[in-house]
């Protein structure tokens, strides 16, 4: 029968990689000083039964022989094939499961039920990606959505705010949002996503979620009836964890009361049969907007975006052209020709007169008051333009709060930022654009990151000795982990740099404001306070 | 998947394409259960909402017709949650009907289930006693309140307990020269089926006859309410032209009289007009035993008369307008105190028929003058508008526009009686305000419609219930912020049918880059979603 010794040692033997999933999975403590504590952790039989909840019958069976397999090995449920005492006699308490319920006779209607969702989600999954890539979605310190940006995506999509957190996860599930200083954004492979055809989009986004999923979650994404029914010892809070994915499932249209055809290799095929097939046409209407009967060719819809809002999504979309929507296109490189050649070539009836006449008027607008970033002096923006237009926005009562100057013909500045600044013109009317410093347009910034491996959990890192050098952290991000630290009461290590002079230091946090950091220096044993800026490197922040 | 012409999205819009073969039997057989909201020239949006469906099956439509109805023409398969929540959403309407026996009204249902919901509701309680074979007894004065509630919890109830014939009172159509078209005659027939509830019709098809012939069919003493008091005598003159009704069986219940007769024309002002707090006017409207009461213009009908009208519901009810769209969104009001809709037909039929004018829109775009355009910056927000709309520069423009439709009956209407003042003295036309008096106004639509007047400059006391028959050109200098509702009035009065086929023309002139360019724009996509043609010109084109 395997010994903690045996367990500490097969741990030390784990790569980086499984010891941080170990460590995850088990909800190893983060203060955990030793392999040895590790293994202590991992044998008492309070974590042991929450490890066993994840575990199917077909594996407590297993268990309650007293055999393993290298998954429950790296579930540290045992060594080298055998399972510890503890775990083969709670796996051999648990109660025998009821008969699982007969798979649901076949419904007709199934399949083009679970297609129908799978058609919604994707688009919805879609729009989150591109909303993520203009503005980023900001999450709270345990991870899960800020409350003010799902209510601000529900709203922009017409949706309801449960439906965003679905998607939310299953967007990040799928690589298409990644983490980037505690908000998420759209990956840099999302772009090659969204080009892709809305069957291949449906089924890379399946498979990259499942693949994210452990095998509890995977079985219940396509289990019949009850999700947690083949867990016998699932508990209330795995319990929830299976349904959740199950209700993702279920929106990806691979489940529906148990696994759909959708969930088969060749879902995507089934799936293509019951969508609309893409258009590559449109109606452009005279009260401007424009009516896509179907879903529109991936490469046509991106060019439609830059110049017009999407209003309505659906099987037929439907987008329309504002000021501000031209103004976003123009930004990004349009300009009038183009716009008019795009719509004629997507319109089945030409172009109406007054959407010709909004392109023209916007084009010939757009541009004629610039703001730029200054780059020193308390002054911060500098806005230009025609001599008379500036003399309009030097007495525009709406622009008082910015407080422009003059600073001769046809230039103001003002303290106010550049992003200040531009907002209040345009929400006055006025068609102002960014410019760099040689007068060039600048196109809005898009958000997005590499999806990367999380980092390993603090305890890894210090058990591994490993960590991180904070050159290209934010000092904002770096003193919000700090005091993360704090909050959980874990201990890091710190390289800083003083005086020109290079020093290691244990450190408990205890707290940080007004960029210092006061910690207890766990080697000395007395309270010290230093800058975070002096922080060089650092191992084992949460 | 067919190729039909309607496209069924999931948040229950449904999308026809205008020139596909199928459009028009798709949009007669939709017409019967979905509400069209917006009629552009190519793609028309219909919503399917819980009242058109409640319309729908009070006219006898089943579920299963309505979905008939969109499989049979939706390109893509109908989403299978629009289908299960149509087949729910009808199948609650009739489930309780409200009945008569010896005793008095009754609530009557066959599921003892939805029953207890209602007996359960706080609201509705008061208004229940107790219980009866087959259901539970309404208490006598609650016959209307109980139906608004009712509608509210989702349980519509069939109101099948009859009507009081009123006094019997002869009238008949004396259709001399003229007769009843074939939709007058078929939303009579509708509503004299029924007994209660409203017929939608545009601007300029004919109401008043509608309410004339509902009068004549129903034989009883009639109560007839409207918006003013020039409406009032328009209602009057239309009724002694077409009907048998003598000057003696009319009366006039307004500020400026108070007669009751067999039939008695009252005003909305005068009912709501209160006298130490209390409403000082209620005795028209138990001043005889009326049979029937027309409500003029339903939507616009205020907030209190709503609450009188709950008391209404044994008499017949016929409401009448252009639209069931209400700004307050009092809809659901409408239907359970009203009636639900017993007819409609779209304007564009109409047109098609030649009983109304078609129109063209035409927005002319005006820009302000360098030292106009300084005022308008630095003036505070609530004066911008009055700057921009009352631009001198709009009435060299409006004279151009007199010229160019020379010898056309023009109407020139705004908002500030300063700027009217101005226009009327440059065009050299009368001038119509609230202050002009009840008779000198009379005179002088008499002189337009008899075409001694050519030109008339009006504010908004015209936009309601006026009829002026021979106007073809309007040109509209300055709105109240854009209403739907007042454009709608607006481009009522240009719809008559005009002799020789001629198009009406609706100006609108607005300041360029201004708070006036962003109401324009409100109101060009109201024009172009319902058909309208619309064309932006600058004033320079003039």
């Amino acid at each position: 029968m395997p010994s903690t010794v045996d367990l500490a040692s097969a741990l030390q033997a784990l790569s980086d990689d499984a010891l941080d999933r170990l460590v995850r999975r088990r909800q190893v403590p983060q203060h955990a000083a030793s392999y040895f504590d590790v293994a202590e952790h991992l044998l008492r039989a309070e974590s042991i039964a929450t490890a066993l909840e994840t575990l199917d019958v077909d594996e407590l069976a297993l268990v309650a022989s007293g055999a393993t397999t290298q998954r429950l090995d790296d579930l540290g449920l045992g060594v080298a094939g055998t399972a510890f005492d503890e775990a083969r006699r709670q796996a051999a308490a648990a109660p025998t499961p009821a008969d699982e319920p007969a798979p649901a006779d076949d419904d007709p209607d199934a399949e083009s039920r679970a297609a129908e969702r799978a058609f919604a989600t994707v688009l919805l999954v879609g729009e989150i990606v591109r909303a993520a890539a203009v503005q980023p979605v900001g999450l709270l310190a345990r991870g899960a959505v800020a409350m003010t940006d799902a209510r601000r995506l529900a709203e922009a999509f017409a949706t309801d705010v449960e439906s965003v957190l679905h998607a939310v996860a299953i967007a990040r599930g799928a690589g298409l949002l990644v983490l980037r200083d505690a908000t998420l954004v759209a990956s840099t492979t999302a772009d090659a996503w969204l080009a892709a055809p809305l069957a291949e989009r449906w089924s890379a986004a399946r498979d990259a979620w499942l693949d994210g999923l452990d095998r509890a979650e995977r079985a219940a994404a396509t289990a019949s009836g009850v999700p947690h029914a083949r867990h016998p010892l699932a508990g209330t809070s795995v319990r929830e964890r299976l349904e959740v994915v199950a209700t993702r499932a279920t929106l990806l249209g691979i489940r529906d009361g148990g696994a759909t055809t959708l969930a088969a290799p060749d879902g995507a095929s089934v799936l293509a049969r019951h969508v609309p097939a893409e258009v590559d046409r449109a109606y452009v209407q005279p009260d401007l907007s424009i009516v896509v009967p179907g879903p529109l060719v991936p490469a046509l819809e991106q060019r439609l975006r830059g110049v017009a809002d999407l209003e309505q999504r659906g099987t037929a979309s439907t987008y329309r052209m504002t000021h501000a929507s031209l103004s976003r296109g123009l930004a990004a490189g349009e300009d009038e020709a183009s716009i008019l050649a795009l719509l004629e070539s997507l319109s089945l009836t030409g172009v109406p007169q007054p959407v010709a006449y909004l392109v023209r008027d916007a084009a010939s607008r757009f541009g004629s008051v610039r703001v730029l970033e200054l780059a020193e002096g308390p002054e911060r923006t500098a806005v230009r333009g025609d001599a008379a237009v500036v003399a309009e926005l030097a007495v525009d009562h709406g622009l008082a709060a910015l407080r422009m100057r003059q600073e001769g013909p046809g230039r103001l500045i003002s303290r106010a930022e550049p992003a200040a600044v531009l907002g209040a013109l345009r929400a006055r009317r006025y068609p102002a654009a960014l410019e760099d410093a040689d007068g060039r347009l600048l196109a809005p910034v898009r958000h997005v990151a590499e999806p990367l491996a999380p980092a390993p959990t603090p305890l890894v890192q210090r058990l591994r000795g490993s960590g991180f050098d904070v050159g290209g952290e934010e000092r904002a991000w770096l003193e919000r982990r700090l005091q993360v630290a704090a909050r959980e009461r874990v201990s890091v290590q710190v390289r800083i740099e003083m005086g020109g002079e290079e020093r290691e230091l244990a450190l408990l946090p205890l707290g940080v404001a007004n960029g210092r950091l006061r910690a207890r220096d766990l080697t000395s044993d007395v309270e010290r306070t230093l800058p975070v800026t002096a922080i060089t490197h650092l191992t084992g922040v949460p | 998947m067919t190729d039909g012409p309607l496209i069924v999205q999931s948040d229950r819009t449904v999308l026809l394409e205008v020139a596909h073969p199928a459009a028009a039997d798709a949009r007669h057989e939709l017409a019967v259960f979905a509400e069209l909201e917006r009629a552009p020239e190519h793609i028309h949006t219909y919503r399917i909402t819980r009242l058109g469906l409640w319309n729908a099956r009070a006219a006898g439509h089943s579920a299963d017709e309505m979905l008939g109805t969109l499989e049979r023409h939706a390109r893509f398969p109908v989403p299978s949650s629009v289908a299960l929540d149509m087949r729910e959403t009808v199948g609650r309407y009739g489930r309780l009907t409200i009945d008569r026996d010896d005793e008095g009204l009754r609530l009557v249902g066959d599921d003892r289930a939805v029953l207890a919901e209602v007996r359960r509701s706080r609201r509705i309680a008061p208004l229940l006693a107790e219980d009866v074979p087959g259901g539970i007894r309404v208490v006598d004065w609650a016959r209307g309140q109980l139906k608004q509630e009712l509608v509210r919890i989702g349980w519509p109830a069939e109101d099948l307990a009859g009507f009081t014939p009123g006094t019997p009172f002869d009238i008949d159509l004396v259709e001399d020269g003229w007769v009843m078209r074939p939709y007058q005659l078929d939303a009579v027939r509708h509503f004299v089926d029924a007994g209660s509830g409203v017929v939608v019709l545009p601007c300029g098809a004919g109401k008043t006859l509608v309410g004339a012939a509902a009068m004549a069919a129903t034989d009883t003493t009639t109560l007839i309410l409207v918006t003013n008091t020039v409406s009032a005598r328009q209602w009057r003159s239309e009724l002694l032209a077409r009907t048998s009704l003598t000057e003696d069986d009319i009366g006039e219940y307004s500020g400026q009289s108070k007669e009751i007769r067999p039939v008695t024309i009252a005003t909305y002002q005068i009912l709501t007009a209160k006298r130490g707090g209390e409403l000082a006017h209620l005795r028209v409207l138990d001043a005889l035993d009326w049979g029937l009461v027309v409500y003029d213009e339903v939507h616009l009908l205020p907030a209190p008369v709503f609450k009188l009208t709950a008391d209404l519901q044994a008499r017949r009810r016929l409401g009448l307008t252009a639209t069931l769209v209400r700004e307050d969104g009092r809809e659901s009001d409408v239907f359970s105190l009203i009636g639900p809709k017993r007819f409609d037909v779209p304007w564009k039929e109409i047109e098609q028929q030649g009983f109304i004018a078609p129109a063209a829109c035409f927005e002319v775009r005006i820009d302000l003058t360098e030292d106009e355009r300084l005022e308008y910056a630095a003036s505070a927000d609530r004066e911008r508008y009055r700057i921009a709309a009352s631009s001198p520069a709009k009435v060299t423009i409006a004279q151009r526009i007199l010229r160019r439709h020379a010898g056309e009956q023009t109407l020139v209407i705004g908002q500030y009686l300063d700027q009217l003042d101005v226009l009327a003295e440059a065009l050299d036309a009368p001038l119509v305000t609230g202050q002009t008096t009840v008779e000198e106004r009379e005179r002088l639509f008499q002189g337009f419609r008899e075409g001694t007047i050519g030109t008339l400059v009006v504010s908004k006391v015209a936009n309601f219930s006026v009829d002026l028959p021979d106007a073809s050109v309007a040109i509209q200098v300055s709105g109240s912020f854009g209403s739907r509702q007042e454009e709608a009035q607006r481009l009522g009065r240009l719809l008559r049918p005009k002799s020789g086929g001629r198009s009406a023309s609706f100006y609108t002139l607005v300041a360029r880059d201004t708070i006036d360019q962003d109401f324009a724009l409100g109101r060009q996509r109201f024009l172009a979603e319902q058909g309208y043609s619309y064309e932006i010109l600058d004033a320079a084109d003039l």
